[in-house]
């Protein structure tokens, strides 16, 4: 009798593990990291072709005397899926794996504020790691490296989700 | 042998049966300390059965409580009564009671949803391990959102995004206009 009540236990527990380890894949929000070029100069060689930030966004950067630039270009966008305990990476400029952003779940995510693990690397290097807050319509800015008479702005702003996606139904 | 703690506290009150009696009375014999505690014993109990008659049980505590309790409320109106009937009496005190009750909940209600209320950051931990880079933060309230600045790092070749490259994700900005927006949907 002791045997079988063993090995039923055995097979819940062995039954509950993959369940446990898929919930590491829900998706419990979005992170989209935009990356935009802000420059002082008008004409600004080779960046013509890249089209204006919405305006709804430049009038925020231009109040911040940091982010403030006469002119804000968007260079690339990537939105990418939050994972509950996985990391993940967006790449803005999908032509070019030299701009990267790692982000992860730092703790489970309220309605009001997420918690994230970002890291930004370039060419290769991690050049920064921080534990940001985010909620949902304020964003971390990054101003970056200096590029073509003006600087690099990284973007990354997070859209949770209500109710997570479980990983079975990806 | 000597008897135990129990036996003797039983031998002093006389309850011990007839055989461990005699048994402990011829123990005591030598003992004039012990027989000096079992005389001043009988001599407290045969005082205690003259003043109390012998089928009256002794009181116990409900006993005093429930006096204690007349007596004061048989003293206690004649002070306290005046000043709690003019409080009750006063219509203010009809309109200001459930006015406070309701303000102390409301109160409580709005200082519990702030308690738990999360709050962004006002530090912000930073790291840059490339040699000569700095990064500095700032709550912006302007922008609405955490801004941090990375100093130190070199500037960027004009070719750091190939002339390709910088075609191909200029048809990418096209179609990620939408999601550069930061207003989530």
């Amino acid at each position: 009798m002791t045997r079988y009540l063993i090995s039923f236990v055995c097979a819940i527990f062995c039954g509950s593990l993959p369940l446990h380890a898929e919930r590491g894949r829900d998706i419990i929000g979005t992170v989209t990291v935009t990356l935009i070029h802000a420059c002082n100069d008008a004409n600004v060689e080779g960046l013509a072709k890249f089209k204006a930030l919405d305006v709804a966004t430049q009038q925020r950067l231009v109040k911040d005397p940091h982010l403030k630039f006469a002119h804000y270009r968007t260079l690339g966008a990537d939105t990418k899926p939050l994972f509950r305990s996985y990391e993940n990476w967006a790449q803005p400029m999908s032509c070019t794996d030299d701009i990267l952003v790692r982000f992860e779940a730092q703790a489970r995510p309220s309605k009001e504020l997420t918690r994230l693990d970002l890291e930004f690397w370039l060419s290769h290097k991690k050049i920064l790691k921080t534990g940001a807050a985010l909620t949902e319509n304020s964003p971390v800015y990054v101003l970056g490296p200096e590029w073509r008479q003006g600087r690099m702005i990284l973007i990354i702003s997070h859209t949770p989700y209500q109710k997570p996606i479980p990983a079975a139904t990806q | 042998m000597n008897p135990d703690n129990q036996t003797l506290l039983l031998w002093l009150e006389d309850e011990l049966s007839k055989d461990d009696q005699q048994r402990i009375d011829q123990w005591a014999a030598d003992q004039p300390m012990w027989l000096a505690k079992r005389e001043d014993a009988r001599q407290w109990r045969s005082q205690m059965s003259c003043i109390m008659p012998s089928g009256e049980e002794l009181p116990y505590g409900d006993f005093f409580q429930s006096r204690l309790l007349r007596a004061i409320e048989s003293s206690a109106p004649t002070s306290i009564t005046p000043v709690v009937s003019a409080k009750v009496a006063s219509p203010w005190r009809k309109f200001w009671l459930p006015a406070s009750v309701a303000a102390a909940m409301v109160m409580g209600f709005i200082g519990g949803t702030q308690w738990d209320k999360p709050q962004r950051a006002t530090t912000l931990v930073t790291y840059t391990p490339a040699a000569g880079v700095k990064a500095e933060f700032f709550e912006s309230s302007p922008a609405e959102g955490t801004v941090i600045v990375l100093n130190g790092i070199a500037a960027l070749p004009d070719g750091f995004v190939s002339t390709e490259t910088t075609s191909t994700d200029a048809q990418q900005s096209d179609r990620d206009a939408g999601a550069a927006t930061l207003v989530a949907p």
